[in-house]
């Protein structure tokens, strides 16, 4: 993945309670955690992979685990890109 | 009529090599599931291999047991089991444990749908569970994990050019195959009458011999058809059975589901019928089980999208409010319905319907009893069982998960659960979740408005009794 990625999020269904989100993907139901929640959010109408890190690091500020904001964003979408509720169009008219 | 979601049930069997055990099964299988009278339309049967080379042809050996089994390898072609087959596939069955637990490091994703086999044929016999087919991996989910696997959930990998070895393989894999078919053809629609290739009309004159018992499953006119030998005696049973969902007074607003159902002691008549779309048993007992799951399983597809549909057991108390209590197939749903019934006003032990407004569709359906004698659920009526009538409105009063333990000191745990962690848990519990418009939304509307998700723990559903009106009040 390259920084100029966009990222969209693909969810079927979501619902938002107090900074939770639950999220229908096919047939399938999962609870995101506080920062897949944030990711999946600001994702909705598409984002850079590089805007992504930027504004994880202003909510957040640097990964708890030591690791580089680029990394760890990077961890984060390839768990999402898996889990199908992130996708990636590398380009604006992939959104 | 096909499934209302116009998706098949897609199998996906797999094994190290496509080109011998899978494809075995897969050619198996689908005579089998014909046989049965479901057709490729309802169950989609295909098989890939770990580590088969793209294209490959039927191992030599297993291709010569399949032709003397019957069986047809025409036009087969390994094919590599690869990540968009997995994601279309709704349950992966493999021949082994270790294979399925390579399916899922490769694709962790599949994890709740995979299952080796025998496995899988093996929780069918044990749940039962009464819902479209594709809902069947996570239903089975909770009954999975209570024991480990074994070898015997392996079928026997054979030794090349050992006839007595692919015999051994033929076999478990015949007796898993045909367990599954028999379980599936209950749960599977059709389209209606069809062909007639061996002259069914002149071996049984279904039109002078039929009775038929009019039901309506929450809503939904389902007109089972009874023909055979035993057709007298199975209406009487229906009829006494589901006494609570007989159809009276004037035609339907829309055209009947339609059941035929076959009691006979021929296999021949049976497999005729089959052959048709009927459900065939040679007792009337037999039927009985499977008409439940059939009228059910009908029903909840026709109603995909309109309503609300969980797996739950519901009670209703005097003034209409519906407690569901939700669990999976094989947990004590029915039990806790026989108990609490007496008490309250008995609305389903399987099923409970909510409109978008909440209000709440009975479906006092019999009671699924195991018996000992039998290894069979016996259908018992809701009169016999003398459970109390609900009143007419209900409307739903609260959502509650069940969480049955073998022992509890005191008395059972009531908590409120927070919205999300526990519809997380609910929704493998709640029937074509996405065909529903907002699924997410029109559930967690429905939960909130009755007052929030609860959890009880306990050991005897006895101990409910007196608890029951505690739950109600959120009803708006």
């Amino acid at each position: 993945m390259h920084d100029g990625d966009i990222l969209v999020t693909t969810v079927d269904d979501a619902l938002i309670r107090n900074d939770e989100m639950l999220v229908l993907v096919g047939s399938e139901v999962m609870l995101l955690s506080v920062v897949s929640t944030e990711i999946a959010r600001v994702c909705a109408g598409g984002l850079t992979l590089g805007e992504l890190g930027d504004h994880l690091f202003s909510v957040f500020g640097p990964p708890l685990d030591g690791s580089r904001v680029g990394e760890r964003t990077r961890v984060l979408v390839a768990e999402l890109v898996e889990a199908g509720i992130l996708r990636v169009a590398s380009a604006p008219q992939d959104m | 009529m096909p499934w209302r979601s116009g998706l098949a049930f897609r199998v996906v069997l797999v094994s190290t090599r496509n080109s011998t055990c899978a494809a075995f099964a897969e050619r198996l299988l689908r005579p089998a599931l014909a046989d049965t009278g479901i057709e490729a339309w309802a169950i989609r049967v295909t098989s890939a291999g770990l580590e088969d080379e793209q294209g490959a042809r039927f191992d030599p050996d297993a291709e010569f047991m399949l032709r003397a089994l019957g069986g047809n390898p025409g036009g087969f072609r390994a094919t590599h089991l690869e990540a968009e087959i997995v994601d279309d596939a709704d349950v992966l069955l493999t021949m082994t444990r270790a294979e399925r637990d390579e399916v899922v490091r490769r694709f962790p994703r599949a994890r709740q749908r995979t299952f080796t086999l025998v496995e899988y044929a093996r929780l069918n016999d044990l749940v039962r569970p009464m819902a479209p087919l594709r809902e069947h991996p996570l239903m089975l989910a909770p009954a999975r994990f209570q024991a480990e696997l074994t070898p015997a959930d392996d079928i026997h990998a054979p030794v090349k050019a050992d006839p007595q070895e692919y015999n051994l393989m033929a076999t478990e894999i015949a007796e898993a195959v045909y367990l599954l078919a028999e379980h599936w053809i209950a749960m599977t629609p059709t389209r209606g009458p069809r062909r007639d290739p061996l002259g069914a009309a002149r071996l049984l004159d279904a039109g002078a011999d039929a009775e038929i018992v009019r039901l309506s499953a929450f809503g939904v006119p389902v007109d089972v058809q009874c023909t055979g030998e035993g057709g007298r005696a199975l209406r009487r049973s229906l009829t006494a059975a589901w006494s609570r969902c007989l159809r009276k007074g004037d035609e339907p607003d829309s055209e009947p589901v339609h059941i035929e159902a076959i009691v006979h002691d021929d296999p021949t008549h049976l497999r005729v019928a089959r052959a048709r779309g009927a459900i065939g048993g040679e007792t009337t007992a037999d039927l009985m089980h499977a008409l439940a799951g059939a009228v059910t399983v009908r029903a909840i597809d026709e109603r995909a999208g309109d309503v609300i549909m969980l797996h739950a057991a519901g009670v209703s108390l005097l003034d209409g409010q519906v407690i569901a209590f939700v669990a999976p197939s094989g947990t004590g749903k029915t039990t806790l319905s026989r108990t609490l019934g007496k008490h309250y006003g008995y609305v389903s032990d399987e099923t409970v319907v909510i409109d978008f407004d909440g209000t709440v569709t009975p479906y006092p359906k019999p009671l699924s009893i195991l018996t000992a004698k039998h290894h069979l659920k016996k259908q018992v009526g809701p009169d016999e069982e003398r459970l109390l009538m609900a009143p007419s409105k209900l409307r739903l009063g609260r959502v509650v998960l069940l969480n049955r333990v073998n022992r509890l000191d005191g008395d059972p745990v009531i908590e409120d659960v927070p919205l999300l962690a526990g519809m997380t848990e609910l929704a493998a519990q709640v029937s074509y979740l996405p065909r529903l418009a907002e699924p997410l939304r029109s559930v967690a509307r429905a939960i909130e408005r009755s007052g929030g998700l609860q959890r009880v723990t306990y050991a005897e559903a006895s101990d409910l009794i007196p608890l029951v009106p505690q739950f109600a009040g959120g009803a708006e």
